[in-house]
Parts: structure tokens; sequence; C-alpha cells
């Protein structure tokens, strides 16, 4: 999988390296059990201080996304539906999306169809 | 000794020349420093400017020759070491100029042909290509075993408190601390960022080990060059008293370093060519729509100095990987840094010219005679002179910490037969005094005057105090 690390953007990078991972499991280019490379390799290959990527992946393993093995370093955690999928931190952020699109004179239909499409393309194998 | 000055010249020329020509090759999205995609850098108008670059290199490096020859030159010679520095620094100022010029050639052409780049930054990373870092690599044990030989000479000193006369125990520790130095450098090659060429992770897999081991077996053989260097040095200066083997041995390095280093980017060029005709994919539709290229504006100021605000770095590799680093001028101790380095060269030059322009001094205070160059002093009573002779030539001698230009000597010398000794001589008036002193210190001072006559006098002078 290739990481797009935009370095001039206002989003941290950090975020786009978590983005692109939660983004890249979705899309099934990251399978379940994937090692992921070192914190030392990432850093060093995108050129950023390994704090950057440390914290990337502590937030990747905080939501679940990731386990990290003192021994084998960092993998893909097993996808599985739970209790913890859909939660108030979940429903909150796309309802705060939903609210923008509204406010911006999205209808309900061509809200409904839109977020269809876009479901489709990080569904789709 | 002019001679060594001038294959001193000669070898630095060579290295800046080639610096120069290296820095044409296409690496990295750039040419001069100046960033082309792929396509455009290889278009007739660009071959055409390299071409005339190249030329023009040639063209500086025969008149640089020649330029040196003058060190040969009757009205030349007694200022040489001045005129050999003043040179490589119009030198260094040519070649800038050289660089500044193609460079705003290329920038026009660019503007000209509007090819432009993507101004913001984007990093591209095939994860599965950065899992591979440290696989292939040659094994840091050997740097670290380079660390550990270069101690031999400290070693052979602290077992043998003699050499030390020659060869003060604290320079002993310059080759361990360039070793490590070494080891950093290994650090950096292999910490170097693979280019994606494919959205296929094998190609970007394949060309991150075969980058991987090309860069970190530069990184071992110029520590191993370092080594053998620092080795064959410390051995010509506790037991060769000739000049002339010193700079054979300085040149060689320099060479090999060179060499290592064109190796290392050719071996590169060769990767990234055989890996991006076999990787062309949908990741880059356009030639032109690289998005592993950016604009980087042109960072590398006159060619010399490297300037990137949007670099957190404080050091970065030179532009020739291999060949050590650089400060980034953009952060503010980036510009204290090199103001520093630019004070210490300004007065290292200043005091080279008042060596050679200066001469020495000898006053007489109530029994305590002074004497005096620019850089060293020699202070002893009347008392203390067992005896005063006069010679015509000096015992094979080697320079430990002073000044050796072609007119004058000063500072400390090993000299056979005497011993550590005080120079303050004027190489080409052949009578010398030498002092025979009591006490601590070194034994023997040499002196004489800027003439025959002058030396006369003044050994008449010494001698009154002769026991």
């Amino acid at each position: 999988m290739i990481l797009k690390i935009d370095m001039s953007n206002d989003i941290p990078i950090y975020q786009q390296i978590r983005n692109q991972i939660v983004f890249g499991v979705a899309k099934g280019e990251l399978k379940s059990g994937e090692s992921l490379p070192t914190v030392r390799q990432l850093a060093a290959d995108i050129g950023v201080n390994p704090m950057t990527v440390n914290k990337a992946y502590a937030i990747l393993k905080n939501e679940g996304t990731i386990i990290i093995d003192r021994r084998h370093g960092a993998k893909i955690s097993l996808k599985s539906m739970d209790s913890t999928t859909f939660d108030m931190d979940f429903d909150q952020r796309v309802i705060l999306l939903i609210s923008e699109a509204s406010t911006r004179g999205a209808k309900k239909e061509e809200l409904s169809e839109h977020i269809s499409k876009l479901i489709d393309i990080v569904y789709q194998t | 000794m002019i001679w060594s000055f001038l294959i001193i010249y000669w070898v630095v020329l060579g290295a800046m020349t080639a610096s120069a020509l290296f820095f044409r090759k296409y690496q990295n999205h750039q040419i001069l420093g100046i960033t082309f995609s792929k396509v455009h850098a290889q278009t007739t108008e660009v071959q055409k400017i390299l071409k005339s670059y190249q030329k023009v290199c040639m063209i500086h490096f025969i008149g640089s020759f020649a330029a040196g020859l003058l060190m040969l030159w009757g009205p030349v010679k007694p200022y040489v070491d001045f005129y050999m520095q003043l040179i490589t620094v119009v030198l260094l100022l040519i070649i800038s100029v050289i660089l500044k010029t193609y460079q705003d050639k290329l920038i026009v052409l660019k503007t000209n042909n509007q090819w432009i780049y993507a101004a913001k930054s984007t990093v591209l990373v095939d994860m599965d290509a950065s899992r591979e870092k440290g696989k292939s690599a040659v094994s840091v044990l050997w740097s670290w075993l380079f660390v550990v030989l270069s101690f031999i000479p400290t070693i052979y000193l602290v077992l043998n408190p003699d050499a030390q006369k020659y060869y003060p125990i604290i320079f002993s520790l310059i080759g361990p601390v360039m070793q490590l130095l070494m080891v950093l450098m290994y650090r950096q090659a292999l910490n170097h960022h693979t280019l994606v060429l494919s959205d296929n992770s094998q190609i970007n897999k394949a060309l991150a080990r075969k980058q991987e081991h090309i860069n970190t077996l530069a990184a071992t053989l110029t520590g191993l060059v370092m080594l053998l260097f620092w080795i064959i040095l410390s051995t010509s200066i506790t037991y060769i008293t000739d000049p002339m083997i010193g700079m054979c041995v300085v040149a060689v390095m320099i060479i090999s370093v060179l060499v290592i280093a064109y190796w290392q980017q050719k071996k590169t060029r060769q990767a990234e060519e055989h890996f991006y005709k076999n990787s062309r994919s949908e990741l880059f539709d356009d030639e032109d729509e690289n998005v592993d290229i950016y604009e980087q504006g042109n960072l590398w100021k006159w060619g010399l100095f490297y300037n990137n605000p949007n670099d957190s770095r404080l050091f970065v590799p030179k532009r020739i990987a291999g060949m050590g680093w650089t400060i980034n001028m953009a952060k503010p101790i980036g510009k204290i840094f090199m103001l520093v380095v630019g004070l210490v060269l300004v007065g290292a030059l200043g005091i080279t010219v008042a060596s050679s322009v200066t001469g020495y001094e000898i006053q007489e205070n109530n029994s305590k005679i002074t004497v005096s160059s620019v850089m060293y002093h020699s202070t002893f009573t009347t008392d203390k002179i067992i005896s005063v002779e006069m010679i015509t030539k000096i015992p094979d001698s080697t320079r430990t910490n002073g000044y050796g230009g072609v007119t004058k000597s000063s500072g400390h010398f090993s000299v056979n037969g005497y011993g550590p000794c005080m120079f303050y001589i004027y190489n080409d008036v052949n009578e010398y005094i030498v002092i025979h002193l009591d006490g601590d210190g070194p034994q023997y001072v040499f002196v004489n005057g800027k003439t025959t006559e002058e030396t006369n006098q003044l050994y008449d002078y010494f001698n009154t105090f002769n026991r």
C-alpha cells in the first residue's frame, strides 16, 4: 500500500498516516494480520521524527485498528463487528458531516445517494 | 616543498571539478539543483545546456591547473602559501559563478517551456518497501570494527610514550572521531528515502533493496578508506619525514572517496533507470504528472549552500550522496553555524597571510630573550643558553605543530638528532643558528635572519651568551 503524505497540508502528518491506514484497511489494501513497517522504518522513509509515526500508531492501536507486539511490531488487527463499531463518537462525527452538507443546501435524497456512492468506493474489492 | 603545495592544489582542484561534474547528473528529480521531471530532463534543450556546462567546467579546470603552475614562477615563489590559498578561493568562486549561471539558464528554460510542477510537497511511501529497510544493508559491524581499529595509533602512543614527542596523543583521537562520523554516515545511508516508481510493490521493494545495498556499501567502503588513510598517515608522521609521502597519501584518499561517490551515484542511477523502465503504471498516468515530483525551487544556492525553509533538518546530506553533510542555511542555527565557519576560515587565511609576510622578532629585556612569530614565541633567560652553533643544513625534520611555508618555518618541529625544537627560520637562507637551552620544554631553538649578513649578526649576538 502506498501512503501519500502532503507535507504542506494543514492536516497533521500523524493524522494523515492514521487516516490512510484506516482507508487502506477499509479498502482491503491492508489485510488482517499484515505487518506494518516499524516506527523507525516508516519515519525514516517519510522523513519525519519517529514520534510522529509513534503517535499515529498509538491512535490506531487505541481504536483497535492495529495491535502492537514488542517482538513482531505493528500488525493490522482482525476485523470484527462488535458493540464499539458504531459508538457515540462515530455517530457524532457522521451527524456533523451530514449537518454540514445540509447547511450547504443538500437535500436528503441526493445526500443519501452521494453517501451511498462513497460507501461503494470504500467497500469495492 | 613547492611541489607539495602544487599537488595539494591540484588535488583540491580535481575534487572540486569532479564534484561540479557529478552535480550535472539527473538524480532525485534534480539537475544542478533544479527540479525536472525525467522526461523534461532528457530533452535536447536541457542536454545542450548540460554539455555546455561540462565544457565550461573542463576549460575552468585546465585554466586553474595552469594557474597553479605559477607557483613555480620566481616572483610568486616567496608568497606561494598565500597564493595557493588565494587561487583556491578564486577557484571556488568561479565554480560557484559557473553553477549559478547554468542554474539560471535551466530556470529560464523551464519558464519558457512552462514546465511547471506541483508546488506542494507530497511524499510517497510504499509501506511494503519501507519494511525492507535494514534487510539488504552491509552489516554495520564493519563500521564499528573500523572505529575500534582506528584506536591503533592511540594504543601505540600509550605503549610508546617516546613517540608522543613527534605525535601528540590528542591528535591520535582524530581518527576515532572520523570513524564515528563514518558510522553516522552509514546510518544516514540506511535512512535514505526510497523512490516510489510504481503501484507494484514488488518493483518498489526491489529498488529499495538495491538502493540500500549500494548506499551502505559506499558508506562502509568510505569508512575503510578513511581508516587506511588514518593508519598510513599516523605511521608517516611517526616514521617518515618526507612530506611528499604525506601529500601522496592525502591525494590517494581524496581520489578514492571520489571514486566511491562516483560509483554510488552511477549504480543508483542505473538502478532507478532499470526499475523506472519496468514501472510504468496507472500511478503515473501522464509522464508530466509524476506525483512523486514537486517543485523544490533552487535549493542549492550558488551550487554550494543548501537553503530549504521547508526542510526541518539542520544537517542534510551533501549534493553527492556519501560525501557527508552540510548545513541547512534556512534555519537560524544554520546561518549562525555558517557564519562561525566563515569567520574561522577567514581567520585561518588571515593567520596564513600574516605568517607568510610578517618577519620574526627577537627582543631582549633584562636578560630575558623572546623570539616570536605570528603564532609562536619562545622565551628564555640568557643563563639558560648552554651552547650556540651555526649549521648550514637542517637534518631531517617533521612539523608537529607549526607553520611550514615555502619561505618560512615556525613553531614546533621534531629534528633528527635534536628531538623537539622550536623553529623561527627563513628557509631560503642556508645558515641556521642552533641555540641549545637548559631546562624543560624544547631544548633547541633554530633561528636565522632574512639574509646571511643578518644571520651572522644574530649569531654574534647569541654567541655572547655562550657558556
